[in-house]
């Protein structure tokens, strides 16, 4: 490959950002095209994926991230003391229709899930996963709410594209009219 | 059904106790035993009163809700002769919420080992990078003496000498006493300002006044705020 000796310079992109990269943006700091910068990154988590190497690339929330692979997580969680921190499943219901529906009015939340929902749209407001998106033209312009670039990161999806694929993933009674986004 | 066998757990909302139940009993959700459920579901209630648990309005809404459907089901229904109408079944409504709240149920469920997946990969938070200030190029000593000069000779000596005007309190009780008197002993307090007009004069004219209204010399009224002030002379 032509731009070989341009991997060396995006792993260490990746690892000085620590957040996902878009690929474009790796694009305009290299002065080459963004389809080479997919191409070189294939090709440096293939070279990656040998034991020896304890790091990989992975694309999520539109943009590229360098992290640890998922085999090691035990042995990096002895480091540490992990916060358990893990969503209830109110919140986790209560995010999957932001996910699903957004924009979406804390009043469409509340008549799905059949009870109040302030706290849980709180909680997720405080944990970046939703946020304010504006205002609905209605009586009162209630706030809507959408996800984050945290949700996408949270659940290592790649974009909010993927939420249909998700959708299928449920049993078959419950595929009927999933919204796409 | 005793109350005593019922594991009591707590549930989020009416939604998620019905789907409880449906689950439990393995019904056919789009042909639920409106009877049946509704009989658990208010065992369930009254479960929740035995061991003083507030009940929350919604699950009183939601029993509210089966019992009507179970009514609205055991009303005969006229016959019609021939024509067959097709009936909106009085489950309908619910069944649609049950639907609709148990696919967000199972996304919610997707969503959480999405999440237990990424957990496993570990990031580094984002280096600080801080704001860089590259100094101005190209520019030399010269530059910068060349601005200084410029300065310096653009601080010419253009300002004059301002004297403060003096108007005291004293001078203006004595002028309002004066034009009040010439005025029938009635005036409006705009028309005291005669010096100058500066603000300086309308503060002093203004603490004149406070002034004599304090010596009960002046009376004054104003029919509502920033209306025009009225003064009478009491002599």
């Amino acid at each position: 490959m032509f731009y070989r000796h341009l991997q060396g310079p995006i792993e260490a992109l990746l690892f000085a950002s620590g957040q996902p990269l878009p690929a474009d943006k790796i694009a305009s700091i290299l002065n080459i095209h963004p389809g080479h910068v997919h191409t070189l990154i294939a090709e440096m988590i293939e070279a990656m994926s040998v034991d020896e190497r304890g790091l990989t690339i992975v694309e999520v929330a539109d943009g590229y991230q360098i992290c640890t692979k998922p085999a090691y997580a035990e042995i990096i969680n002895k480091l540490t003391t992990v916060q358990d921190s893990k969503l209830s499943i109110a919140a986790l219901e209560t995010l999957a229709i932001v996910a699903f529906k957004q924009p979406v009015t804390k009043q469409e939340i509340e008549s799905i899930r059949g009870v109040k929902s302030d706290r849980v749209i709180t909680t997720l407001l405080d944990r970046m996963l939703i946020k304010e998106v504006g205002r609905k033209e209605a009586v009162g312009r209630p706030i809507l709410y959408g996800t984050t670039n945290e949700f996408l990161q949270c659940f290592g999806l790649k974009s909010l594209d993927q939420l249909p694929a998700i959708a299928n993933l449920l049993p078959d009674d419950s595929k009927d009219d999933t919204k796409t986004v | 059904m005793s109350g005593c066998n019922i594991k009591l757990e707590s549930f989020e909302g009416p939604l998620a106790l019905l789907m409880h139940l449906i689950e439990k009993n393995q019904i056919d959700i789009y042909n639920i035993p409106i009877a049946e459920v509704t009989e658990q579901y208010l065992a369930y209630l009254k479960a929740m009163e035995e061991f003083n648990i507030e009940i929350a309005s919604e699950f009183l809404v939601m029993a509210a809700t089966l019992l009507q459907i179970k009514s609205r089901l055991l009303l005969p229904r006229p016959v019609i002769t021939e024509e067959i109408i097709e009936e909106i079944d009085p489950r309908q409504e619910l069944v649609e919420r049950l639907i609709e709240y148990r696919k967000f149920k199972q996304i919610a469920e997707v969503l959480n080992q999405l999440g237990e997946e990424r957990e496993k990969y570990y990031t580094r938070l984002p280096q600080e990078f801080a704001r860089q200030f590259p100094p101005p190029a190209g520019l030399s000593l010269d530059d910068l003496l060349r601005a200084f000069a410029a300065l310096w000779e653009s601080t010419a000596e253009h300002f004059a000498v301002i004297a403060p005007e003096e108007i005291s309190v004293k001078d203006k009780m004595h002028d309002i006493i004066t034009l009040l008197r010439n005025n029938n002993g009635y005036m409006e307090f705009n028309k005291t300002i005669i010096r100058t007009g500066s603000r300086s004069e309308i503060v002093a004219a203004f603490l004149a006044l406070l002034e004599l209204m304090r010596l009960k010399r002046v009376v004054i009224c104003q029919e509502r705020q920033f209306a025009p002030i009225y003064l009478t002379l009491k002599e």
